[in-house]
């Protein structure tokens, strides 16, 4: 209470507020440590997204050339197909896998058989540890017109067989949709366990008032997880232009490649293939940037909106 | 102070020669002492497995650290070797490219100048360099070279479409020598139940290898190239000694149309664009393809009905090369090489490595280059795998009673780092048990197109950056648009003829006029 | 006085709802069970089975081969055993560096909270990119080491903020004063209230960051030079990608082309064993983490 009561006149000073909260610095030090070296030292490295890049001639030594590597980007004719291309996915991306991911913890939350409900997340969970490479080897496999499950059954039910991977409009879904099948168990995770800490009382509450199973989902189990919901949106959002290439990469092919061709695919082929470490670092910069935009408005408006933010 | 410099005279002396009484600048050992120097390369296996590399160390007393891991994997690691500046003494197999020569030979010294090396300590490889054509190849615009040559024998035309023969019996037709006659075949194998199976409807007319499609070359039937694999300038080709992007013709147009008109009557594998490798291969295996775009004849296909009469006519393979049809009066085909290929950047000595040991690992490649060290390295050691019978002149050693690991440990794969330049170009290697020499079936495919190969880019140091740079993006961009119309024309998911002179225009917007003036600057400067 | 209502016979609408959510969920289980059975029965099948479409519901060609080769392969053996203790060690030292500091920026009174919030989230934004990370990696001496994969990514800051808000939300800050006013320390707070009741937390975080140390490969593929210390997944991706297209030389040999077969028919071979031997470690340990997210959480006995 002494921390709360404020006199009208006098605010604590630094020192007094610290005190007895010294050992809370010491808490945080090791993390804090660490960081500097490998992450704020690091950070000279930016320079080379404005510095023609040339290994022997180390970072200070290479030839200054300004926005040079962002027009190279910039004055691609695909460039702002990639961004697009890119946006679109991440946006799709985040705007399905979200309540899905939250649906599934409520629903295994209410699940009644403990034991299946145990086999369910297990099994749930498994997709997660597949890796890409594979995974998009299954899938091309399953979606193939010739031999694959999903044509079979299809075919089975009386259809015609579709060309899925060939056909562009079809990509993005593919895309998301597997991506959601691969991780919507694991980010139910989260979900599942702050569910644990709901309170046993107010359900028992709101039983005794009359509320059915449903209601009592809807307005204690949701509004609990919202601090969680919130704070894992705002730290997606932080990562919109950040999609990994390999999925897209090992997924891509002639006849998609005007939807399935983001940034970092496009970094891959001109930058690493050509080992132009300026060139991508500069897309890099230019991917953190918007990044931080959008995560510090979207924190910005949800912070508004209901209170909790990031910072 | 007089016996202090007497003694440190002494010493020094003794250390100089010491060092150079170490090294051998002629005859094996190479040094006296165990040495050592490293080696990244592109390569799947592991260095312990590589065997070959204990039969020269026994010769050389030279040990050689190898850095290996498979090629996407070890491009990457090289990039971040060679940007942070921890990278081995040797970078070698097919890491590097020729900007990489230029920028970090030519351009910053990263990369040692060998010809005087190579011209003092390697006799094996000056030959090599002596043989016309090579040396002024492998030099560049200030009159260094930082490679080893690496002479290979190739096909001429590589990469060509393969028809089922049995197929073809089976449903009573000729070889077809023109695209209508193509299209009457394929016609037959979609219809009849051309694989004996019983059911009509599951053959594959046309398909071809995900990974090497390149259906561009096709378009020689009709008079212009437009290859695209394998290629420093996709779609590009020289007619009359100047270079013309082929992409926009009229001929290209027909091309496209025909295929489009293939796909559209089920002629063609609707996965043809979509696929990955194991699942054409899969359907390979089970006997689905009447004519295939492939590597090479391989054992792709001889998995099925090996044995059968039929197939016993054809020996070991029912596929045989579809021949280059007539598409207009005067076909043409992609050009490979003109017998030999001449690779360029396949092994440097980087700036970590001081004059001795420059000089030790030239001497360690020089070494490698004598004809028994080179065949070994490919066929296996004498004695195993392998006999000498004569100068060039080879015999294989019967292995049919190998066991399982025998084969392995023995295996083309793993006794060598099979992406190192060598020389075995001369050899003849007559098969176990045989006096003469087969003809290859690359010899057979060279002969049946070796009229028609049209001319092959000459080997260019362009050493312009600026131009470098605009001319990967302007690739990039072009390259992905020309693939993915192809793709869609023939696929059906967007009309050629509707979309033609919209796809010239874009062609233009995409800066081809600029890109083709960089290629024209480039090779240029050979011309 | 109330008796538990909710053993007792339930509504309708709850009826519906639970016949409901058990249909949605096995579907759900369906469909995401079918590629883990498919991946399954493969790895006992004849890889050109599976690659032609023939393995639909059971294994097609049953063979072992595939298993045996991943045991055969020492290389793959190491790659386990090294990713075994690089995960025990990191997410040791994961925890051990998070969880203080997730405590600390709970607390609203701690004074420093803003400002290292902000310092952890502004790495968030801003990073200087693999390249000068791996020079301060390789000058602090961490090169071909297991630090190099530990150290630098010690605390990840989205996993920090998640513990955050657990510790917000779960730890009142009515327990913390009570126990001010009764003389004890932080520390000793932190120790003998928080630690305990953090159960849950703690779970959570030694899946997600064990999950990311054993998923992991592009550190090792930067950092770790000696081959017997590459871990399971760079091992994984050596074999997927052995006939990685390269680019310059497409015209083969006869004994190159075979090679090429030999080698793609060895990884479509192990392709799906491997995927289960190097998922089965995490499946193993997630039942008993499982446990933990339903213990130990308090809520109940402070609010009266």
């Amino acid at each position: 209470m002494s921390d709360k009561t404020i006199s009208k006149k006098q605010k604590k000073t630094f020192l007094q507020r610290m005190q007895g909260n010294w050992d809370l610095l010491f808490f945080c030090l090791p993390g804090i440590i660490l960081t500097i070296v490998y992450h704020y030292i690091p950070i000279y490295g930016i320079q080379i997204a404005f510095r023609n890049y040339k290994a022997k001639r180390g970072i200070w030594g290479s030839q200054w050339v300004g926005l040079k590597n962002f027009q190279r980007f910039f004055t691609s004719a695909f460039a702002f197909t990639t961004i697009r291309n890119t946006l679109v996915l991440s946006l799709y991306s985040l705007i399905a896998s979200f309540p899905v991911a939250v649906i599934l913890a409520l629903m295994l939350n209410s699940l009644r058989h403990k034991r299946y409900r145990k086999v369910i997340q297990a099994v749930t969970y498994a997709p997660h540890f597949i890796s890409v490479v594979v995974m998009c080897g299954m899938l091309i496999l399953f979606l193939s017109p010739r031999v694959g499950v999903v044509n079979m059954v299809i075919k089975a039910l009386g259809g015609e067989t579709i060309n899925f991977m060939g056909k562009s409009y079809m990509w993005r879904h593919i895309y998301v949709w597997s991506g959601i099948w691969q991780s919507m168990g694991w980010s139910s995770v989260i979900y599942f366990a702050a569910l644990a800490g709901v309170s046993p009382e107010h359900h028992e509450a709101a039983i005794v008032d009359g509320a059915t199973k449903f209601q009592r989902v809807l307005h204690i189990d949701l509004p609990y997880l919202a601090p969680t919901m919130t704070m894992l949106l705002i730290l997606n959002c932080g990562s919109i232009l950040s999609i990994g290439f390999e999925k897209a990469y090992a997924l891509q092919n002639d006849l998609n490649i005007g939807v399935s061709e983001i940034i970092s695919t496009y970094v891959y082929k001109v930058g690493i293939i050509n080992r132009d470490v300026s060139f991508s670092t500069a897309i890099d910069l230019f991917n953190s940037v918007v990044n931080s935009i959008l995560l510090i408005t979207v924190n910005a408006i949800t912070g508004k909106m209901s209170g909790n933010s990031l910072w | 102070m007089k016996k202090l410099a007497l003694v440190m005279a002494v010493l020094m002396i003794f250390t100089c020669t010491s060092a150079l009484a170490d090294f051998h600048e002629t005859n094996l050992p190479i040094t006296d002492e165990k040495y050592e120097f490293s080696m990244m390369i592109d390569d799947s296996g592991y260095p312990e497995d590589k065997i070959i590399y204990n039969m020269l160390e026994e010769q050389t007393n030279v040990h050689v650290n190898l850095n290996l891991a498979p090629y996407a994997l070890q491009v990457e690691k090289l990039g971040i070797a060679l940007n942070t500046g921890d990278y081995a003494d040797v970078i070698a197999g097919w890491l590097l490219g020729t900007k990489d020569i230029i920028d970090l030979g030519m351009g910053d010294q990263t990369f040692l100048p060998l010809e005087d090396l190579i011209a003092k300590y390697a006799p094996n490889i000056e030959e090599v360099l002596n043989i016309p054509g090579v040396r002024e190849s492998m030099t560049l615009p200030d009159g260094h070279i930082y490679c080893i040559p690496y002479v290979v024998g190739e096909p001429e035309a590589t990469f060509k479409p393969y028809i089922n023969q049995v197929w073809l019996e089976r449903v009573g037709m000729e070889m077809p020598t023109t695209p209508e006659e193509l299209k009457a075949v394929l016609i037959a194998f979609r219809d009849q139940d051309a694989n004996g199976n019983g059911d009509p409807s599951d053959e594959i007319p046309f398909s071809g290898d995900p990974n090497n499609l390149s259906l561009g070359m096709l378009a020689g039937w009709w008079g212009v190239d437009a290859n695209s694999g394998n290629s420093d300038y996709p779609y590009f080709a020289l007619v009359d000694g100047k270079i013309q992007f082929n992409a926009n013709k009229p001929e290209y147009k027909q091309f496209i149309e025909f295929f489009a008109d293939l796909y559209k009557e089920k002629l063609i594998d609707p996965e043809i664009f979509t696929q990955d490798l194991e699942t054409w291969k899969a359907k390979g295996k089970q006997d689905l393809y009447g004519v295939s775009i492939a590597y090479g004849p391989g054992d792709y296909f001889e998995n099925f009905n090996k044995g059968t009469e039929e197939y016993a006519k054809y020996g070991e393979n029912a596929f045989t090369y579809l021949p280059v049809l007539k598409g207009c009066e005067n076909p043409i085909y992609h050009r490979n090489s003109y017998g030999v290929t001449l690779f360029r950047t396949q092994a440097v000595i980087t700036d970590k490595c001081d004059e001795e040991k420059a000089a030790i690992i030239i001497r360690w490649f020089d070494n490698l280059y004598t004809n028994d060290n080179s065949r070994q390295s490919v066929s296996g050691p004498f004695g195993i795998k392998i006999e000498k019978l004569g100068e060039h002149l080879y015999r294989e050693l019967d292995t049919s009673n190998f066991t399982d690991e025998r084969n392995e440990k023995y295996g083309w794969a793993n006794i060598f780092t099979q992406s190192l330049c060598r020389y075995y170009h001369d050899d003849v290697v007559l098969g176990a048990g045989k006096t003469e020499v087969e003809k290859s079936f690359n010899d057979i495919g060279d002969e049946l197109y070796g009229p028609y190969l049209n001319e092959h880019f000459p080997a260019v140091w362009s050493t312009n950056e600026e131009d470098g740079n605009r001319a990967s993006i302007l690739a990039t961009d072009i390259n992905t648009y020309v693939k993915s119309k192809m793709a869609q024309w023939i696929s059906g998911e967007a009309n050629v003829e509707e979309e033609w002179d919209a796809y010239l225009a874009q062609l233009d917007a995409y800066g081809l006029e600029e890109l083709t003036e960089i290629h024209r600057r480039a090779l240029g400067e050979a011309q | 006085m109330q008796t538990a209502h909710h053993h007792m016979k339930r509504s309708r609408e709850d009826v519906i709802y639970d016949v409901i959510i058990f249909c949605i969920l096995t579907l759900v289980f369906l469909i995401v069970a079918y590629p883990l059975y498919f991946v399954v029965i493969s790895s006992f099948s004849d890889p050109v089975a599976v690659a032609g479409g023939k393995v639909i519901l059971y294994p097609i060609g049953f063979t072992l081969d595939g298993y045996k080769e991943v045991f055969k392969t020492q290389a793959v053996m190491r790659g386990f055993l090294n990713s075994l203790i690089y995960t025990a060690v990191g997410v040791c030292v994961n925890l051990a560096v998070t969880i203080p500091t997730s405590y600390a920026l709970s607390r609203k009174d701690f004074p420093l909270n803003r400002p290292i919030t902000l310092f952890y989230i502004v790495t968030m934004f801003v990073g200087g990119g693999m390249m000068p990370t791996y020079l301060v990696v390789r000058d602090t001496g961490l090169l071909n080491t297991m630090w190099a994969l530990i150290l630098p990514g010690a605390l990840g800051v989205y996993n920090m903020i998640v513990a955050r808000t657990f510790f917000t939300t779960n730890i009142p800050s009515e327990l913390m004063e009570a126990a001010k006013l009764d003389g004890c320390g932080n520390t000793r707070f932190f120790a003998y209230i928080v630690l305990p009741l953090s159960g849950a937390i703690m779970a959570i975080l030694f899946l997600y960051y064990g999950v990311g140390h054993w998923n992991s490969y592009f550190s090792a593929l930067i950092y770790i030079t000696d081959r017997d210390k590459f871990p399971l997944q760079l091992e994984l991706r050596n074999i997927l990608l052995q006939n990685s297209v390269n680019m310059t030389k497409t015209v083969m040999t006869e004994e190159e082309l075979a090679e090429k077969e030999r080698l793609e028919a060895l990884k479509e071979m192990m392709k799906y064993s491997l995927i289960i031997i190097s998922s089965i470690p995490v499946l193993i340990i997630y039942p008993f983490v499982q446990k933990h997210f339903v213990k130990g959480v308090m809520i109940g006995s402070v609010k009266g």
